[in-house]
């Protein structure tokens, strides 16, 4: 029976894929999982695996080229198939209307990073290029394989000429597109901040004490990391913030997902800690380390990235003393942290210096009001004056 | 001016009327041409004598050589050969001497000749009977082809093709033959090398020769209604070609397309694209997309027939495909 290879959904937001090479060509023997091809969404490389086994008779989609989910790509057939079953699979161009089989990807070993790519563009596209001194390698191509043509370049020179003087106009990358539209939702839901001043000596204090023999890291853990561990105990003690607002229901986790903002080249990304609440502090330190180098040299996969039930920003490095971090929907709750500062404080009478931090929840109000949020914000006061309990594997 | 409508065939017979009454040097020779098998010397005996239209054995080598050397001694021969694919049993005479001596001679010599040559497919004549060879005579050095698509373009070129001083090659596809289209009364010339902008367009410059030219109109008017505008040009001669006109045309739509009845391996479109390639780079926006005739005999079965000639069809494909609507 012929088998098609479509275009997969990596996660809810995904709507169409780039080909970025076919690992096998038409003619070529397929046995199950065999990777086939790499397609790129908004965020991430991964490899399509075949679904079935047999000849990849057709290549539909060119690499380069753009493909809707759902879209036919490939056809897989016995070889002795009937060229009519491939021709009937190939017609079926347009994607199907409801939710797909989840698509088999594979998530391990990361994939190398993408290699850089030839810019196609066609001669009279260049021609006009060059004429009116736009630089065509960063223009998007709409042509057949991505290839630059007339139209696009005038788009460019539309947009330069509309660009006031003295400035310069650049095309948004495919992730600042992709961080616009996700932000673009965000702003939909009715969002607010509470922020709580927290006093984090201690824990910046515990920190550093953790060294060898009773911390086996290589190094003391980044402050992230204790915020992870931290925010996946902490909401056991306000659950409805680990949340995914769905229509018109709200789906509370079992387990705490926690998504971690990281700045890359041109943009962030939000890898998942899944399960952070079974985890302890140095598989969290570890696990952390990986997705953020992944991260920054373009390794992860979309699955790594979806599924998060709660999101941590920490603008601290950045020197960030408080700001409202926007949630990232579905979910209901952010926590965004400022960065550590000495000021002196009263404590019990007395007028003492301690590194001080705003703490803000951001949240979904359709689902979340103060309350849980004052009780959220007080359970992570109380464990930053207590970080021991940050070494426990469960609350 | 008239609002005559006559056939293609009548408009090659009043060429050749006029011509032979202006200049007693011409005449004509060939297989039954004195009744005409398919109509465009009938009756011309009867005006112009025996001596003027001149039946030949079957043998096309002899008619080219005799009209080579006719021409060479100062008459002004139109030698008919009745199927385009018999061009070959002359094409020694046709490529090598017809085309050459002018400068062998050191231009002691001309050839002033025409051979007017029926061809192309039409229900199923199959094997001999039904090729476009017009591109065959593009690669001799010497000659002119005309490839006519309209009535009125074949009564203007085959008038200034029998006043050439050099030989010309002058294809009638035999599906123009009986169509019927506007020819004034009063004389006229179309110059060698002057293409014809046949409907004009800004999305995509579509050549198109000979019988294809009609299909190519078809096919315009079918993408003008999904907002699409094809320019149709008809260059009405290979050699020359008025290259300027589809130059003029590739800088306003940056898209070319070039359809033939001739077989696309090694055929005009081959040619043209080379062109494009080499003078016209900087104005293509898409491949250049090719239609001709595929590399084997056409069958008998008109049905098969259609299917190795290009389509309309087809010609809507292709133009699709350049503007990359379609594959």
């Amino acid at each position: 029976m012929a088998t098609a290879i479509t275009m997969p959904r990596w996660g809810m937001i995904m709507e169409e894929g780039r080909i970025v090479e076919w690992l096998k060509k038409e003619g070529d023997e397929i046995v199950v999982d065999d990777p086939i091809l790499i397609v790129e969404s908004e965020k991430v490389d991964n490899e399509v695996t075949a679904p079935a086994a047999g000849i990849l008779k057709a290549i539909v989609v060119a690499e380069g080229e753009t493909a809707a989910v759902g879209a036919v790509l490939a056809v897989i057939a016995s070889p002795d198939e009937d060229a009519a079953a491939v021709a009937a699979l190939l017609a079926q161009s347009s994607p199907p209307p409801a939710a797909e089989p989840p698509p088999a990807v594979t998530s391990a070993p990361p994939p190398p990073a993408p290699k850089p790519r030839r810019v196609n563009i066609s001669p009279a596209a260049r021609r006009m290029a060059e004429d009116k001194g736009i630089d065509w390698q960063s223009l998007e191509g709409s042509g057949p394989r991505g290839r630059i043509e007339r139209k696009d370049v005038l788009r460019a020179i539309e947009t330069a000429q509309s660009t006031p003087p003295g400035a310069k106009s650049i095309p948004l990358s495919p992730m600042r597109k992709a961080i616009a539209r996700r932000t673009l939702q965000s702003i939909q839901a009715p969002q607010a901040a509470l922020c709580r001043e927290t006093d984090i000596s201690q824990v910046l204090r515990f920190r550093h004490s953790l060294t060898a023999p009773d911390w086996t890291g290589d190094k003391p853990p980044t402050f992230t990391t204790l915020l992870v561990k931290a925010v996946a105990m902490a909401l056991a003690a306000a659950p409805i913030l680990n949340a995914r607002l769905h229509d018109d229901a709200i789906w509370l986790d079992d387990n705490a997902h926690i998504g971690v903002v990281i700045a890359v080249e041109d943009g962030i990304v939000v890898p998942v800690i899944r399960e952070a609440n079974k985890k302890t502090l140095i598989e969290i330190a570890t696990e952390l380390n990986d997705l953020t180098q992944r991260a920054r040299s373009g390794g992860l996969t979309s699955a790594e990235m979806e599924g998060g039930t709660f999101t941590i920003s920490n603008a601290g490095p950045l020197g960030i003393d408080f700001f409202q971090a926007l949630l990232y929907p579905p979910q209901v709750g952010a926590l965004g942290v400022g960065r550590g500062r000495q000021r002196p404080v009263v404590v019990d009478g007395e007028i003492v210096i301690r590194t001080m931090s705003y703490f803000c929840v951001s949240s979904d109000h359709r689902v979340v009001d103060a309350e849980p949020i004052g009780r959220f914000l007080g359970k992570m006061d109380e464990i930053m004056q207590n970080p021991d309990v940050l070494l426990k594997r469960t609350v | 001016m008239s609002h005559r409508r006559i056939t293609f065939i009548q408009a090659v017979r009043e060429a050749f009327q006029e011509e032979m009454r202006r200049d007693e040097r011409v005449f004509i020779l060939g297989q039954d041409v004195r009744a005409g098998i398919f109509g465009t010397t009938s009756k011309l005996v009867g005006e112009f004598g025996e001596d003027r239209v001149i039946n030949t054995p079957i043998c096309e080598s002899a008619s080219v050589g005799a009209a080579v050397g006719a021409a060479m001694t100062g008459l002004r021969p139109v030698v008919q050969i009745m199927f385009g694919d018999f061009n070959y049993l002359a094409m020694e005479i046709t490529a090598n001497q017809a085309g050459q001596w002018h400068y062998l001679s050191d231009g002691a010599l001309k050839v002033p000749m025409v051979i007017e040559t029926p061809s192309g497919a039409r229900g199923g004549a199959g094997y001999g009977h039904s090729q476009s060879l017009e591109a065959a005579f593009i690669l001799p050095p010497g000659l002119k082809v005309a490839v006519p698509s309209t009535p009125y373009d074949a009564k203007g070129l085959l008038k200034s093709a029998i006043r050439d001083d050099n030989p010309v090659l002058f294809f009638e596809h035999r599906r123009l033959l009986t169509q019927r289209g506007h020819v004034p009364e009063e004389e006229y010339l179309i110059p060698l090398g002057q293409a014809d902008i046949k409907r004009e367009g800004k999305d995509v410059t579509l050549v198109a020769l000979s019988a294809t030219v009609q299909k190519a109109l078809s096919a315009a008017e079918r993408l003008s209604q999904q907002g699409i505008e094809v320019e149709v040009i008809d260059p009405r001669t290979l050699v020359p070609l008025d290259k300027e006109t589809i130059f003029k045309s590739l800088q306003k739509t940056y898209h070319l397309v070039v359809v033939e009845e001739g077989r696309r391996r090694g055929g005009f479109g081959a040619e043209l694209t080379a062109i494009a390639a080499e003078e016209w780079f900087d104005t293509l926006d898409a491949p250049v997309q090719r239609l001709g005739t595929i590399s084997a005999p056409l069958p008998y079965s008109p049905v098969l027939e259609a299917a190795c000639i290009p389509s309309e069809d087809d010609i809507v494909r292709a133009v699709l495909r350049s503007l990359g609507q379609e594959e």
